[in-house]
Formats: structure tokens, sequence, C-alpha cells
């Protein structure tokens, strides 16, 4: 099961989504649905990463996709509509209409997509990670939190085993026994991400008695 | 166990302190736990915002008292910085500030008779520059941790002291614990003759519970424990060459005397020797980890390893070796956490021709 230490800690600490996600995969855990615990341990993951980031004045830049896309193409239609004056230009605004509907459909019926994601794709958690690791001034929170930098990658692959299904047709679900194993990785790195930041919250607190 | 009262009474009165301070404060009261995360934490409160820091409660007790429980400080303190960084403070709470001995190796002690609004500890925090020390060139540099092959192979089977002073015990010519048998022998058979002095007051227990007996290697006295080392230094001399330097580091706040084997290359090689069971190893496991850190941070990092000899009196209880999750033989567990802290740990199987001890001194000599 989850360690209670964690989630207390982390509550205390000021990370209340990252203890929320952990209760929440906890509650999956306890209804045997393993592979739901998987993602929700995924999105523990990301919320601690987001919530070290937010303290450390890393932008985030977290936007809903969805909406990005189609704000995107009404600022090019918008400035097509300017130059050219047509109605044919003005017409194009109903199929974005239809993109707009299918969007509040989909955010409607799925709450992942609700938290959006990154702006930019090509940094992601790997890319936030290496912007935590730099904006670390103690050697050692450094090194202890530099020494998980392929477990990230590791739980982030386990996550997306849990989210996506198997591309050659047969069914994909996370079994019970390896449950242990996924737990104490993910809350090695979470535990790691969460000391390193209250330690560099007490580096900074005492800078100038040390 | 005795209920510790005035411990109790004054962990409240710093609850109390803390609890009048949220929500601006966010604490977490770290109860004594036993998982394995917990065990290197185990302090009393853990400040989480504003100012993060570790909070102890203690009821200094006399001058010796505190020399024991200095020691354990160290090891939080290090724990602490190993989970949270070097300047994660640890602050000590105390009844009153007079007490038979300072408190070292802690970052602030406080009186719970005058407890400061707690954004006043900041500017009281002077971090010493011994505890500095300790913190900047006490870690470990070379961790070697005992494989589970390793252990099946040097830890199955270990001679305890009273094995190898038993008259029955047989051992091959030219072994150590040949060597330790012929001097151990007649020093207990001496002690068991001896009768127990009586103890002013020990009449007045009540008879239903008598003072239990000594065993024989709680009689030893100190010469005759010092004998046991320099047959064991003799022993190294003999096999690996080299000579045995007793030194004495008078700068540290605590006494360090170490005994140093000088190998022919000219390596420095620390060799300290503790009597411990398994039960009793999980609790000077602390005093060891911190011993490693106060010998790398006083020697200036001039051993090329730290070995600590790992020896039992007696062998195991077998109600005891019945509960292999706790007092199981000899827990690879244990080792490998005093290993983190950079010793290599070598058991008494000295009825090897190479004890494990030696191996490890030749490995050093020839690295």
């Amino acid at each position: 099961m989850i360690d209670q230490h964690l989630i207390e800690f982390a509550d205390s600490a000021g990370y209340s989504a990252v203890s929320e996600e952990l209760r929440r995969a906890e509650h999956l855990i306890q209804n045997s649905l393993f592979t739901e615990a998987t993602m929700r341990l995924g999105r523990a993951t990301e919320a601690s990463l987001y919530a070290v980031s937010r303290e450390f004045g890393i932008n985030l830049q977290i936007r809903i996709p969805e909406l990005s896309k189609i704000q995107n193409k009404i600022s090019q239609l918008e400035a097509a509509i300017l130059k050219k004056k047509t109605t044919a230009e003005v017409k194009k605004l109903s199929i974005l209409s239809k993109e707009l509907s299918e969007a509040i459909a989909e955010l409607m019926e799925n709450e992942d997509l609700r938290s959006g994601a990154e702006q930019d794709g090509s940094r992601g958690n790997d890319g936030i990670f290496k912007e935590i690791m730099a904006s670390l001034d103690g050697e050692s929170s450094k090194k202890r939190l530099g020494s998980k930098v392929e477990l990230l990658r590791k739980i982030m692959d386990q996550r997306n085993n849990g989210a996506h299904a198997c591309p050659f047709g047969s069914i994909r679900e996370i079994e019970a026994q390896s449950m242990p194993s996924l737990l104490e990785d993910f809350q090695d790195f979470i535990r790691t991400l969460l000391d390193t930041s209250v330690g560099e919250r007490a580096r900074r607190a005492f800078l100038e008695t040390t | 166990m005795p209920i510790n009262r005035p411990g109790i009474e004054l962990e409240k009165t710093v609850y109390e302190w803390l609890k009048n301070q949220q929500p601006s404060l966010s604490f977490v009261q770290c109860r004594r736990v036993t998982t394995k995360e917990q065990e290197s934490l185990e302090v009393d409160f853990l400040v989480l915002s504003p100012m993060p820091m570790a909070i102890e409660v203690y009821i200094p007790g006399n001058h010796s008292a505190m020399m024991l429980k200095e020691k354990r400080f160290l090891y939080k303190r290090i724990a602490l910085a190993e989970r949270f960084g070097n300047a994660f403070p640890l602050i000590v709470v105390v009844p009153s500030l007079e007490y038979p001995r300072p408190i070292p190796y802690v970052d602030l002690v406080i009186s719970a008779e005058h407890l400061p609004a707690f954004d006043q500890i900041k500017a009281q925090i002077r971090r010493s520059d011994e505890l500095k020390r300790i913190l900047l060139e006490g870690a470990p540099i070379d961790i070697h941790l005992t494989t589970n092959e390793s252990f099946e192979e040097n830890w199955s089977r270990i001679i305890t002291l009273t094995e190898l002073a038993s008259s029955d015990a047989q051992f091959q010519e030219q072994t150590l614990a040949a060597k330790l048998h012929a001097y151990l022998q007649p020093v207990k058979e001496r002690i068991e003759r001896t009768p127990i002095p009586v103890r002013e007051g020990a009449s007045l227990r009540s008879p239903n519970r008598p003072m239990p007996r000594p065993k024989w290697f709680q009689r030893i006295n100190r010469s005759e424990s010092l004998q046991v080392d320099r047959i064991i230094f003799d022993f190294i001399k003999e096999k690996c060459g080299g000579r045995i330097e007793k030194k004495r580091y008078r700068d540290s706040f605590t006494p360090l005397e170490w005994n140093i084997w000088h190998s022919p290359s000219g390596k420095q090689v620390l060799i300290h020797r503790r009597m411990a069971s398994v039960i009793s190893l999980r609790h000077k496991l602390k005093e060891i980890v911190a011993d490693a850190w106060l010998a790398r941070a006083f020697s200036k990092n001039k051993f090329s390893a730290q070995v600590l000899l790992v020896g039992e009196h007696e062998p195991l209880d077998e109600n005891l070796v019945a509960m292999p999750n706790e007092f199981g033989p000899m827990k690879i567990q244990y080792l490998n956490d005093l290993e983190a802290s950079g010793w290599r740990v070598a058991p008494f199987d000295f009825d090897k021709a190479e004890p494990l001890l030696i191996k490890i001194l030749k490995e050093v000599q020839n690295d």
C-alpha cells in the first residue's frame, strides 16, 4: 500500500495535489483497479514535478492542447480575414465551430484532458526535471535528485503502459503482482523530489546562517 | 519499558508550541515506527514550512549518559543532511539550559522554559565549525555493499566469543580462532571461578526477581579486551605485514581513538572492533555510522578503508532465531546500512585460514 508518511509529508509540506493523487491511487488499488492506479501514480508524479517547479519559479506553460489548437487556428483565420476581407475566409470559421463542439464534448467526457499539458511538447517531464535540477544550488541535493533521472523515465514508461492500449490488439492490464515494485518506484521518485524541494526550502531559509 | 513521563510532558509542550503557530507553520509529528524510511528519520517533529527543520526533545542525564547520546544526535543530523541536504537544521529542546555537558552536533539548543517565537530561531542558529567539518568532509567516498552471494559465503559461519573461549572447542592450528582460543579459554575459566562480589543494596531486591548473574564476557576487564585486539593485530601483521598504530584525535568534541593498520605499501586502514549481537547491532548502528563520519572528518580522509569487525558474544537465543523477520541470523540489511556509511564489515569467521578481514586488507593493499 501507499506509504501514509509520504501522504502526510506531502500534505504538510503544502503539496496537497500530490497527496490527493496518492490517496486516489490508493483507493483504486484497494479496489483492484491496478491499471487505473498506475495512471493515478503517473499523475501524482506529474503533480509533484509541477508543484516543485512552481515553488522554484519555473514557468510550466500548462495549456489544454485541444483548445489552444483551435485558438491558433482562429488567430490565423483572423489574420486571413483582415488581409483578404472575403466571405470565403469567414466561412472557414464554421469548420472551427465544429472542432470547438468536438473539443467541448471531449473535455466533458475525459477528466485527464482537463488537466492540460505543457505547451511546449518537446520539454515534457524530462525537461521539467532538468529545469528543477538546474535550479538547485545545494550539491548534495543535486546529487541525490540527479540519481533519479533514469527512475523518472522508468516510471513514466510504466504510466504509459497503464494509459495506452496494446498496439498489437491484445488486452493490456497492469496486474496485482506488478504493483509492489511499481509502487516502490513511483514513491521513491516522489519522495526524493519532495525531500529535495523541502531541503532546498531549508537551504534558502537559512542561507545567511550557514 | 519504563514510561519516560518528563520526556512525554516536554514533547507535549513542544507540540503545543508548534500547534499555536499554525496555520503559518506546518509540521508532522514523527512517531516511532519501524518502516525502513522512517528509521533514518527518527526525530520528534519535522517542521516543513515556512522554515523546515527537525526538532528533538531531550532530557539531559548525567555526563556519561550525555556522552552516549551525542553520537545519536550526530547520526540524526547526518540522516537529515543525507535526506534534505546539509543546511537542514536539527534543533534540540531541553527542559532548561542547565545541564552537565554541551550538546554537540546539533544546530541549536533551546529551553522549553523560554520557547522563542518561531521566526526568531533563524537568527539563533549557529552551526559549529566541527559540525560543518563533519558534514562537508565526513561523507563516504567508497561504498562496498555486501551482496546476497557474498553474505552466504562469508557470514554463514560466525564464531562467537563464547565459542572461542569454550573448553570443548577445537580449532585448526595457526588459525586466528586457535590463537584466540588459547588466550580466552583460561580467561573464561578464571572469571567463572571468581565469585561475583555482592553489591551494596542487592539484598533489597525482591527474592522473586533476583539479580541476573552476569555472563562471563560481561566481566572481562579492559586489559583482557585489549589483549584480544592485540592477538587480532598480530594475526594481521603475520598475514599482511605492516604495522598497527593507535592514534588519538584531540581536536574533536568526542574523544576519538583509532587503531590504524599501515600497510607495507603505505596505505592506512582504520580497524574497529565492535562486539554486538544482531539485536544490539541494530541499536548501535547509529553510533557506528556516526563513528564512520567522525573518523573521515578528523583524519582528513587519510584512510584507504574503514573496516568494522563485528563479533557476537554468544550464540543467539533459539527463540529469537525463530523470528527471522526481526532477529534472524545477521540481517544483510543491517550490514548494508553500515556499509552505506563507508564501513567495510567483516565477521568473526576466524576458523578460516583467511578470514574476510584479511581478504579485505589484502584487497585494499593491492588496490
